[in-house]
Parts: C-alpha cells; sequence; structure tokens
C-alpha cells in the first residue's frame, strides 16, 4: 500500500507537471468537442492528433489522447439530451429518457447529472486500474470463446428486456440488427456474404454510418416534417440544477453503472456501446417505477453515462498492462505509443513508470477538469433549444455526414448511411425503436465469431459452452432472468398500487 | 460586379492547381496523400505514422496520411489503382494484401498495376506459445503434433492472412495436423494463446514482443530471414529447413502504373534517406520491425516472390482461390 502511494505521488508529479497538465486539459477540451459533435468521433480525432502529438514529450503525447478517449464520453449525452441525436454511439440509450427530460423543460438536471455521473464512473475507473489493473487483464484474457458466448447471451437477455414499447416490435428490431451484423465476410472462414460484391459492405455494414444514419438523419426527416416552428419543448426552463429527490434516484444508478462499465470494458468486444444499455436495463430491472422509464426518469439518463465512462477506463486495462486493444478507439493508442518508440505491455509498469503512472494520474485530474468544463457549459446547451430548428438542422446533417465519412474516408459510407437514415424513417413512423437493432447488431457479430471459434476449438461438441464453470454461471444467471418475470408478475400487481397511495 | 469576377478567378485557380501540378519539375507543389489500407493503429499504419516526420522532411514536401481501411485493403488498392499518376496519390501500406490477397481472392488488381517505390519496414510470422506447454521449441511442438495428430488448435491472425498460410505450410511440409482457429488480427490470436484457449498461435511479430519480452509468452519461430537482433533465441524457418513456408510482410510505398519516373525517384530517395536515419531504426525496431531500405526494382520482385510462394502453399495445403 506504501508503495502504493509512493507511486501515485510520483504519477501526480509528472502529470501535474505545467506542461503536461496542459496536455490534459487540451485532450479533455478536444474531447468534449468531438464528443458533443454528432458523428465526428474520438477514433478519427485521435487520428489526427497522431501527427500533431508527434513531437510531444511521450507522456504528454499519451495524456492528450487518452484525454480525447474520454472525454468524448462526456460531451457524448449533450446532443442525445438535447436533440434526441447520440453524439456518440455510446450514447445511444441516454436519447431514451435524456430527450424526454428535456422536453419537460428538465434539460439542466439532465446534462447537469450526466456530467456528475461521468466524474464519478471516470473516478472509480481510475481508481480501479490503480488498484487491480494487472491482475483483471490476466483475468480478462482467461475468459475464452464459449464464456464469451454465455456472457453476449446474458447480456442480450438484460438488454432485451429494457425497450418499454412493445416486445414484438423490439424483438423485430433485434432480429434486423442480427440480420445486418450477418453481411460481410464471415468471420471465421472469411467467405464474403451478401456484399452484392461491393468492397464498403466486405467488411460488413459500418457502425458509424448505421447509428448516424438510424438516429441523427431519421431525427431530422421527423422533425422537418412538423410545422416549421419545430421546438423541443415550449415553456419556461425548469432549473439547471438536479434537485435532491434527482440525485437520491440517480446517486445508486451511478454506482451501478460504474461497476457494470468498468467490467465490461475489460472485455474483448464490448468497447464503450454495451455497458450503457446494459447499466440501463439493470437500473429499469430493479427500479419501483419500470413502467416510468422512457418518460424521462434521471437514473436512466444517470445509469448509461456513467457506465460508458467507467467502460473507457476499464478498456486501458488490458492496453496497460498486456498490450492488448480491445477497441478501435485503444488501437490507436497503441499506436501513439509505438509511433513515441514505447512498447505498451507487461513490461510498461517498470520500463516507463512516468509514462504509466503518469498517465494513469492524469485521468484523476482529467476527469476533474472535464466536470468543471462541462458545468459551466450546461446553461449554454440548455439554452440552445432556443435556436430555431432551421438553424439547427442543416448543421447536423452536415456533421453527420463528416461522421460517416471520417471513419474510413470512403464515400460509400455516407450513402449507407443515407440509406439507414430512411429505415431509421420508417422505423420512427411505424413505431419500432431503434436501440435493440444497434444493440443486436453489436452483439450479433461478436456472437457468430465466438460460438464459431468455439466449435473449431471443440470440435463441433456443445458440450464446450457449459465446461467452463464462469460460463455455466452466466447461463444460470440466463435462466433466472428468463424465468424471473413469471415469478414477480403475482407479486408486482398486488404491490404497486400500495406504493402509489404513498 | 466584382465579387462576381473574384469567384469566378478562384474558381479558374481552383481548376488550375492540378493542371500546374502535372509538371513534375516543381512536384511537389501541394500536398501528396499517402493513402493507408488499415485503420488507424493497425500494422501498416504504425510503420508509416513512426517514419512520416522524417520521410516529410526529407521529401521536402507536405504528405497527408488518409486511411481507407476496409475488405483487406482492397478499398485502398483499387482507389490507387484508379487514381491520377501525378505523384499526389501513393499507396503507403503493408505487402500482405497485394501478394497475398491476390493470391486467396479474385481482386480487380495486381502485381503488375503499381509503380513500385521502395520498401522499407520488414515484419514476420511468429510462432509463440505459452511457457508452460509440453514443448520448449519447435522442434519439440512438431513432435508433439506428430504424436497427437488433430489434437492441437492453433490461433491465427485471420484465414486470408500470412501468418495462416505460412502454419499451413509448416504443417504441410511435415505431414502434420493441427485445427486452425481464425481470429481477427494478430492480437486476438496472440491473447488465444496467451490465455491458453488454443495450444499455440500464428501471427504479426510485431505484436508478440512486448509479451515475449515480459516471459508470458515462448517465440518458436519466426518467418524473416535472419534471427531478431532482440530475440536471439528465436530460430527463423530458414534455418529449420522450412523457408518455403516464409512469405514476406513488409511496408512499402507504391504508386499508381504511369507515375513519371522523376517522382518516383524523389520520393524512393527520400524513403532511402529515412530508412538510414537512426532516430527511424531505432522507433521502427521497437514496433517489431526490421529496418532495410530495397528500391523499386527489389520491391517488386519481393513481391513477385511472395506471391509465388502464397500460390504454392495453397496448392500443398488446398487451398482454393475465392
Amino acid at each position: 500500500m506504501g508503495d502504493l502511494f509512493a507511486n501515485l505521488y510520483f504519477g501526480f508529479s509528472v502529470s501535474l507537471a505545467p506542461y503536461n497538465l496542459l496536455a490534459c486539459f487540451m485532450g479533455v477540451f478536444v474531447g468534449t468537442a468531438i464528443g458533443v459533435l454528432p458523428g465526428l468521433g474520438p477514433v478519427a480525432t485521435m487520428s489526427l492528433l497522431l501527427p500533431i502529438t508527434i513531437k510531444m514529450e511521450p507522456t504528454a503525447a499519451i495524456i492528450i489522447m487518452a484525454g480525447v478517449f474520454y472525454g468524448a464520453m462526456y460531451g457524448g449525452s449533450t446532443t442525445s439530451i438535447l436533440l434526441n441525436l447520440p453524439g456518440e454511439a455510446s450514447s445511444v440509450v441516454t436519447t431514451l429518457d435524456g430527450y424526454q427530460m428535456a422536453r419537460q423543460g428538465r434539460a439542466g438536471p439532465a446534462l447537469a447529472i450526466c456530467a456528475w455521473g461521468s466524474f464519478i464512473a471516470g473516478t472509480l475507473g481510475v481508481l480501479g486500474i490503480t488498484l487491480m489493473a494487472p491482475a483483471l487483464a490476466e483475468m480478462a484474457v482467461k475468459i475464452g470463446p464459449p464464456e464469451l458466448v454465455a456472457l453476449l447471451c446474458l447480456s442480450f437477455l438484460l438488454v432485451v428486456q429494457f425497450s418499454g414499447g412493445s416486445r414484438p416490435r423490439a424483438a423485430a428490431s433485434a432480429l434486423l440488427g442480427f440480420l445486418l451484423s450477418t453481411i460481410g465476410l464471415d468471420p471465421v472462414e472469411s467467405t464474403p456474404r451478401y456484399d452484392f460484391g461491393t468492397f464498403t459492405l466486405m467488411d460488413g455494414v459500418g457502425f458509424a454510418p448505421l447509428v448516424i444514419g438510424l438516429f441523427g438523419i431519421s431525427e431530422v426527416l421527423i422533425n422537418l416534417e412538423k410545422s416549421e416552428k419545430m421546438e423541443v419543448f415550449k415553456g419556461r426552463i425548469k432549473g439547471l440544477w438536479p434537485t435532491r429527490q434527482d440525485w437520491r434516484d440517480s446517486a445508486p444508478a451511478i454506482g451501478r453503472g460504474s461497476v457494470v462499465g468498468f467490467f465490461m470494458g475489460i472485455l474483448p468486444g464490448m468497447g464503450t456501446i454495451v455497458p450503457p444499455f446494459l447499466s440501463y436495463s439493470l437500473e429499469r430491472r430493479i427500479s419501483k417505477r419500470p413502467e416510468k422509464f422512457g418518460t424521462g426518469v434521471i437514473e436512466g439518463v444517470a445509469g448509461p453515462e456513467a457506465a460508458n465512462n467507467s467502460a473507457t477506463a476499464g478498456s486501458m486495462i488490458p492496453l496497460l498492462t498486456l498490450g492488448i486493444a480491445p477497441s478501435a478507439a485503444v488501437a490507436v493508442l497503441t499506436a501513439a505509443f509505438l509511433t513515441h518508440g514505447v512498447q505498451p505491455g507487461p513490461l510498461l509498469i517498470t520500463e516507463h513508470p512516468a509514462i504509466f503512472w503518469g498517465v494513469v494520474t492524469s485521468m484523476y485530474t482529467g476527469n476533474a477538469l472535464l466536470l468543471l468544463l462541462n458545468l459551466p457549459l450546461v446553461g449554454m446547451w440548455a439554452r440552445l433549444l432556443t435556436v430555431p430548428y432551421r438553424y439547427l438542422w442543416p448543421l447536423i446533417l452536415l456533421f453527420c455526414g463528416i461522421g460517416a465519412y471520417s471513419v474510413s474516408n470512403n464515400p460509400a459510407d455516407v450513402m449507407l448511411m443515407a440509406v439507414f437514415g430512411l429505415l431509421g424513417y420508417m422505423m420512427r413512423k411505424l413505431n419500432y425503436p431503434g436501440a435493440p437493432l444497434v444493440l443486436a447488431f453489436v452483439l450479433g457479430r461478436l456472437f457468430e465469431e465466438k460460438v464459431r471459434q468455439s466449435l473449431v476449438i471443440s470440435r463441433g461438441s456443445y458440450e464446450t459452452f457449459i465446461a467452463h464453470p464462469l460460463a455455466l454461471l452466466a447461463w444460470i444467471a440466463s435462466a433466472i432472468l428468463l424465468l424471473y418475470p413469471f415469478f414477480l408478475r403475482g407479486k408486482r400487481t398486488t404491490h404497486f398500487p400500495a406504493e402509489e397511495e404513498e | 460586379m466584382p465579387r462576381r469576377s473574384l469567384f469566378l478567378l478562384f474558381v479558374v485557380a481552383l481548376v488550375c492547381l492540378p493542371l500546374q501540378s502535372a509538371h513534375s519539375a516543381n512536384y511537389p507543389s501541394y500536398p501528396v496523400q499517402f493513402i493507408i489500407s488499415f485503420p488507424p493503429g493497425g500494422p501498416g499504419d504504425t510503420t508509416i505514422r513512426i517514419i512520416h516526420p522524417a520521410l516529410q522532411k526529407n521529401f521536402g514536401g507536405a504528405i497527408q496520411l488518409v486511411n481507407k481501411p476496409g475488405a483487406g485493403g482492397a478499398i485502398a488498392y483499387t482507389y490507387v489503382k484508379k487514381a491520377k499518376p501525378d505523384g499526389y496519390t501513393i499507396l503507403s501500406t503493408m505487402s500482405a494484401p497485394l501478394t497475398v490477397g491476390t493470391a486467396l481472392r479474385t481482386l480487380p488488381f495486381a502485381l503488375d498495376d503499381y509503380e513500385y517505390i521502395g520498401a522499407y519496414a520488414f515484419g514476420a510470422t511468429g510462432i509463440v506459445s505459452k511457457p508452460d506447454k509440453r514443448w520448449k521449441d519447435l522442434d519439440g511442438l512438431l513432435a508433439y503434433i506428430k504424436k497427437n495428430p488433430g489434437k492441437l488448435n492453433y490461433g491465427t491472425s485471420g484465414a486470408p492472412t500470412a501468418p495462416y498460410l505460412t502454419m499451413a505450410a509448416v504443417l504441410a511440409i511435415r505431414d502434420l495436423k493441427a485445427t486452425p482457429v481464425h481470429y481477427k488480427g494478430s492480437g486476438p490470436a496472440r491473447n488465444a494463446a496467451l490465455g491458453g484457449h488454443v495450444d499455440f498461435s500464428a501471427g504479426g511479430f510485431g505484436a508478440m514482443q512486448a509479451l515475449l519480452r515480459a516471459g508470458k509468452l515462448v517465440g518458436l519461430a519466426i518467418t524473416d530471414n535472419a534471427r531478431d537482433p532482440k530475440f536471439p533465441d528465436i530460430p527463423t524457418l530458414k534455418e529449420k529447413g522450412l523457408g518455403r513456408a516464409s512469405i514476406g510482410l513488409w511496408a512499402g510505398l507504391w504508386a499508381p502504373k504511369g507515375t513519371p519516373k522523376a517522382v518516383l525517384d524523389k520520393l524512393s530517395a527520400a524513403l532511402k534517406k529515412t530508412a538510414g536515419d537512426p532516430a527511424v531504426v531505432k522507433k521502427l525496431n521497437k514496433a517489431g520491425f526490421r529496418v532495410e531500405f530495397v528500391d523499386g526494382a527489389g520491391a517488386k520482385r519481393l513481391a513477385r516472390q511472395d506471391h509465388e510462394t502464397s500460390r504454392e502453399i495453397m496448392k500443398a495445403v488446398g487451398i482454393k482461390k475465392k
């Protein structure tokens, strides 16, 4: 323990040096900005920053890049709440209750709780890195394809329940997501499927065009057909800050979201996209008012936003301790290390202690800076709603286009975005939720890959899926989840009216 | 209407810009785009980003790095093939999509569709396993597979990649059987070996090095022509009489067919000078690459050789072109 404090002290002496502190501020500032802009994501931004940072000291360069990565998670919620338009893929879930809050004039509290939730989760996540990084990384590597299959199945079951509306419609939307995830080279033998002979579809549907089209473009289309004086809400903005009751509702959600996000972030492939979904469904599951979810409950905003922040911290663990990149954004961070002649991995902490502890401690500082940066902005963002929509929508379209293009610099992705924009529009018109599609799309790809790898390793024996204790545990949990509503049904109906009388 | 004429002037200037630059005498008169066929952070991306500042200086002009990943590199290769051969669109990537990719698949580009500027960084396929296995080296592993035919699994960086072809060829040459489990890239394949999900793995050597140095993995063999000075204990396949399984993995620069020779020479000279810069060499070594400058003609020979090797391996192993 004494060692730990010595290391932290050493780390802070590095990260609080004026130059590194400035780098940290630059990073989180840029991160917030691109997080707010729909479409522009951390991956594209970090790769644009790489050539700029190459002239800097390695520690400062990594600090600035990491700042962009977790800073983006703060900004991502802003447009989700204000415009029903996820600024980052990780903020898709935030649209569900965040936007409803904005329509009720509660954009301020929603934004503020996002900033606080992100800060708490981010700090808890870094604390997690500080205390248990090496042990956790070793454990994450032990989770093989069969265990992942079970975990993915559990995740999916957890999330399926969350879309408040019609179950069959949510299921149909998820099914479409699964089908879309089968487009492109198959994950094991690399045989092209449903790509119509085009290179763009050979790697499958791009995630950015899908999400930006489905949510961004469709939102603009829906709004444009409403009357010209479209406004998110009419009336006065009711208070900018969360009330005491808001805090009471959100605090446990933030805590749970932080834990879920942190551990999911360590797993390969989950990234920062799946954890918010899980957090949301978890909150809805254990809430005393699940039927209110989707109508603007604050814990439905706080939990997921906490989850995506602690997930960024979690996904740094495999990188810092094993040199493994669990997501695309972390892969760019790996490149940042390598371009400075530093090899991330088990030896990082002994060979470059200044970089390791400097970067880790800069994340504490960065989260504090982000809070200071984002809280004063809440008032400004909330006022954005008073800008007439006719000025907003061309800008939104522009950023959507840039966002879809900038991931692979492929013009065809912009076309793809337009197609998904139309699909999203139709789905909205017919009342099909978009979130299950996105989640099924992400999980589907990973699920197929892991099922097939498991079966190759086990020579086609399905026993492999229950042979591992962790997998078995996940299956049992899944079974309980499936049966749980049947047990609860009787209890709920007797319980609820009594509570409402209070 | 002065405003309108100003606008017209601007349009004319825009139109003339590329025309003017076609004269290679004042090349480069605006930034040259380097197209990278990998996403940011990929192997062919890291190499060019490491040499970028020095290359830009030696070249004497601005170089823009543009990632166009997708379809195993096919998007970038096709883009550059169709680009104007004026020296402003250059392909900067790893050789594998061109050499191995065109052997495995029917693709709308071929070895002869490009001018070769040069190669500068050489990677290798590494075969690794955990230190607690029954075998200590490649011979031990191959002997163990012989005693347990078809029992072992090995991770690969993907079905259409050189490490898989190399490992399949090693097994075919010795008439052994083990089951490949394809992962998405060298990183996941290495993790599969590290986590004990497969018995050993074949993937890009660069991705293995951090864990090899930490002793968490053991290197059994690499495909390069000579041993890596950082890992003098890891033998090459050539030493083991398995040189036929080696496919080169190198980073280079290509231009569209018909690019003026003066342009190619200028880029080649800048690349040669950069590859001789000790600071650049050190960084590339750290990232897991051996640095050696090979000129355009030499790179073309290497590409042809790797392509032929890939086709021979496919024939020997029984992999059909898709």
